[in-house]
């Protein structure tokens, strides 16, 4: 080869490595952008997806505490005047038919107790004045007193430091498990814990019930579905732990203030 | 399908590299046998492909038919060029089209003036220029200063507006990839050929490289399209 075509040679084996080495970074380039932009988009969908789940808690608690309020000032109210109406009529008449007054009256005055107790929990408000330690030994009192489930409960001496929204979505979630384990579970206990720390707070819940394939349950219901959306909103790391026939365990913790990076996880 | 493609893949690489090192003389025949193989392939799930997906599987039975007769007249000794001649305006149509299709052209009226000139450009060229019996140099360069911008243009869009599907799942990827992989070498090659000529024998094995690649990105634009049929 002559002086020329080394040049030429050289011309070409640099051009063609410079548009090659050129395209591969381009490709390179274009990748790493476009999942940075998959990446944004994800975060706004889970950020719309919260905000929409957010507002329907929302909408639904808020129905919650048209509920209660009905159930205490109306039905409450009737319930109260029948007792006083039962009361009255038992003085005039004979000591057998007293006897099914009477009956009658202490079942509207459990009936009266009871939407007593079903008003307060339903009422979110209630978290806000008493705190969600409060309420959880009202539904501890309240379902010990069927007799069907033990609730033990362990929580610490003073109320939790918890923004109330939070703790009103997180006792939300643990209704939903109290109701989950009275309606399937044929549990004979439940063990409850609050934990706080500085900085976390820890929930175990625990069942002695039959247990159940998580997988498939998310499937069927919207029960665990509402229990991972609500923990999401609340920035809440969910933990499920469930064996046929040997009960089932969940953990949810949470940090005490919003970090912007926190996020949940599921399993 | 998408499940099967790391696998064709591989197998494509290692044949293309076995054809290129060890049959010389087949590597012609490789080629066209890829884009035939290609066509049918688009043509026996032509009803099952999106929109996009079916412009591309005509524009390679075009490019078979037409790389057939360029083969088939050679072999007669025929002057082959004047296929590329018509080639070249049929490929300016077809990515002006498919990309007012894919991209948000704004002023498309306008676009598709530019597309006509173009392809009026191309023919003056042939006719005045470079002509019919000569290898339309400056008509590929052309092609491939239209085909260049138009895949930069997608891909800033494909950035501005991402969709949760895996890049290498996406059709448009795929099609845009092989569009711009291979006209970014076309316009190299075409655009300084005087010093190319004069390198190593390699350098006149790129365009077969890029044309085997480039069809085979199209493929896997068809491949992924089945998986995903009710969009772009």
């Amino acid at each position: 080869m002559n002086n020329a075509t080394n040049f030429d040679y050289l011309v070409a084996v640099a051009g063609g490595t410079l548009l090659f080495g050129l395209l591969t970074v381009f490709i390179i380039y274009f990748i790493l952008l476009y999942r940075k932009s998959q990446t944004k988009l994800h975060f706004e969908r889970e950020r719309r997806k919260k905000e929409l789940l957010q507002a329907e808690v929302e909408i639904k608690e808020q129905t919650l505490v048209n509920v209660s309020r009905e159930i205490h000032d109306n039905l409450g109210q009737a319930a109260a005047l029948v007792k006083i109406n039962l009361s009255l009529i038992s003085k005039d008449i004979s000591e057998a038919d007293q006897q099914k007054i009477t009956e009658s009256s202490e079942l509207i005055k459990k009936l009266i107790d009871d939407m007593r107790s079903l008003s307060q929990s339903l009422n979110g408000d209630n978290i806000k004045r008493k705190g969600i330690i409060a309420m959880l030994n009202i539904d501890k009192e309240r379902i010990n007193k069927t007799g069907y489930v033990e609730v033990n409960f362990q929580h610490p001496s003073k109320p939790i430091d918890l923004e109330f929204d939070r703790q009103t979505i997180l006792y939300r979630i643990l209704q939903e498990l109290f109701t989950n384990t009275l309606k399937y579970a044929k549990a004979t206990t439940i063990q409850l814990k609050i934990e706080e720390n500085d900085t976390e707070i820890a929930v175990n819940y625990s069942d002695d019930g039959i247990g159940f394939n998580y997988q498939s349950a998310l499937s069927k219901g919207a029960g665990l579905t509402n229990i991972q959306d609500r923990c999401g909103i609340i920035d809440a790391k969910l933990y499920f732990e469930s064996t046929i026939d040997e009960g089932t365990q969940v953990q949810i913790t949470l940090k005490k203030r919003l970090t912007h990076d926190s996020n949940s996880s599921r399993r | 399908m998408s499940r099967y493609l790391h696998t064709f893949c591989f197998l494509f690489s290692i044949t293309s590299i076995v054809v290129y090192s060890f049959f010389d003389s087949h590597r012609t025949h490789y080629y066209v046998f890829l884009l035939g193989g290609y066509s049918l392939f688009g043509l026996i799930v032509f009803k099952r492909l999106n929109q996009l997906s079916r412009l591309v599987v005509l524009n390679l039975l075009f490019v078979f038919l037409s790389e057939l007769t360029v083969r088939l007249l050679i072999h007669h000794h025929i002057e082959s060029y004047p296929i590329y001649h018509l080639f070249i305006p049929v490929q300016i149509a077809f990515y002006g089209f498919i990309y007012a299709k894919i991209s948000s052209i704004p002023r498309k009226r306008l676009f598709f003036v530019i597309v006509a000139s173009l392809m009026l450009i191309s023919l003056l060229t042939s006719i005045f220029i470079q002509k019919i019996n000569y290898l339309p140099s400056i008509g590929f360069i052309l092609l491939s200063c239209f085909a260049i911008p138009l895949s930069l243009l997608k891909f800033t869009e494909m950035i501005n507006s991402p969709i949760s599907r895996k890049l290498n799942l996406q059709t448009v990827f795929w099609f845009n990839l092989g569009t711009f992989f291979f006209y970014s070498i076309t316009f190299f090659i075409y655009s300084f050929f005087p010093f190319i000529s004069e390198g190593p024998d390699w350098v006149y094995d790129l365009p077969w490289f890029a044309n085997i690649y480039f069809y085979t990105f199209y493929f896997i634009s068809l491949v992924v399209s089945l998986d995903q049929r009710h969009s772009l």
